[in-house]
């Protein structure tokens, strides 16, 4: 078994491979980037999205971020960018087979005016998809999909899941 | 009650069971040959389909709707 630190070198590794490949398949945006949930996102989000007034959550990312870096080296990961503006924030993590991986947390910057409005989603789940390739995941899925969005998880072949423990998700076989 | 997305039934730190390339961690290089073949997410779903997915100008969210700290 590899050790911890080993680990979480190689699946950041494959993280940046995902986010590179997820970056070049975006539309025309020159300045975008998807990176790691690093300092810089941390700050950008308390600085700019924390406190700010239509926000739909209440998501402490830094905590979130911390929980899933300390638990889970294989886990998936996305900061999306414009330049120096913070578009979207993506979190999750594969099961413990490893042969699907989900979405825990995705969020949209609530400043409406931000330069990858309407891209958002494609970015994270163009990262996501990409990731679950590096690894050898054969599902993607996204949990607790906004009830809004659905449709356009279903329009990209994802199926919407209501189990009766709770819950729900959209899953896609990949 | 802890968010069931932070839930963990794995000890904390310890890398999933499963690897998938017999017992190592995931190769870089087998990774990047997958990904250098890949069109995409998008590109791979028919182009009428995925319309209204481009289109989507609305909030960007998934996840559970209230956080609650692990007890």
């Amino acid at each position: 078994m590899p050790g911890k630190h080993h680990a979480e070198a190689r699946y950041r590794e494959l993280r940046a491979l995902a986010h590179r490949k997820a970056a070049s398949l975006l539309p025309s945006d020159p300045h975008v980037r998807i990176r790691d949930i690093d300092c810089g996102a941390l700050e950008a989000f308390a600085a700019t999205w924390a406190g700010h007034p239509v926000r739909a959550v209440a998501w402490p990312w830094p905590e979130i971020a911390q929980r899933f870096r300390r638990n889970y080296p294989e886990r998936f990961e996305a900061a999306i960018w414009s330049g120096e503006w913070l578009c979207g924030l993506a979190i999750g993590r594969p099961n413990n087979a490893g042969d699907m991986v989900a979405l825990h947390f995705l969020e949209g910057c609530p400043d409406v005016g931000h330069p990858l409005k309407g891209s958002v989603h494609q970015a994270a789940l163009e990262a996501l998809f990409a990731y679950a390739l590096a690894i050898s995941a054969t599902r993607i899925r996204i949990n607790d999909p906004l009830p809004g969005a659905v449709r356009l998880y279903v329009a990209l072949g994802f199926r919407l899941e209501i189990p009766k423990s709770g819950g729900s998700y959209c899953e896609k076989e990949i | 009650m802890p968010s069931k997305a932070l839930n963990t039934h794995r000890k904390p730190g310890s890398v999933a069971k499963r690897q998938p390339e017999g017992g190592a961690l995931p190769s870089v290089e087998a990774a990047t040959l997958r990904l250098n073949g890949s069109k995409g997410l998008v590109a791979s779903c028919d182009p009428a389909a995925v319309a209204a997915f481009l289109d989507y100008d609305g909030p960007v969210l998934a996840g559970p709707q209230e956080y609650r700290k692990p007890a």
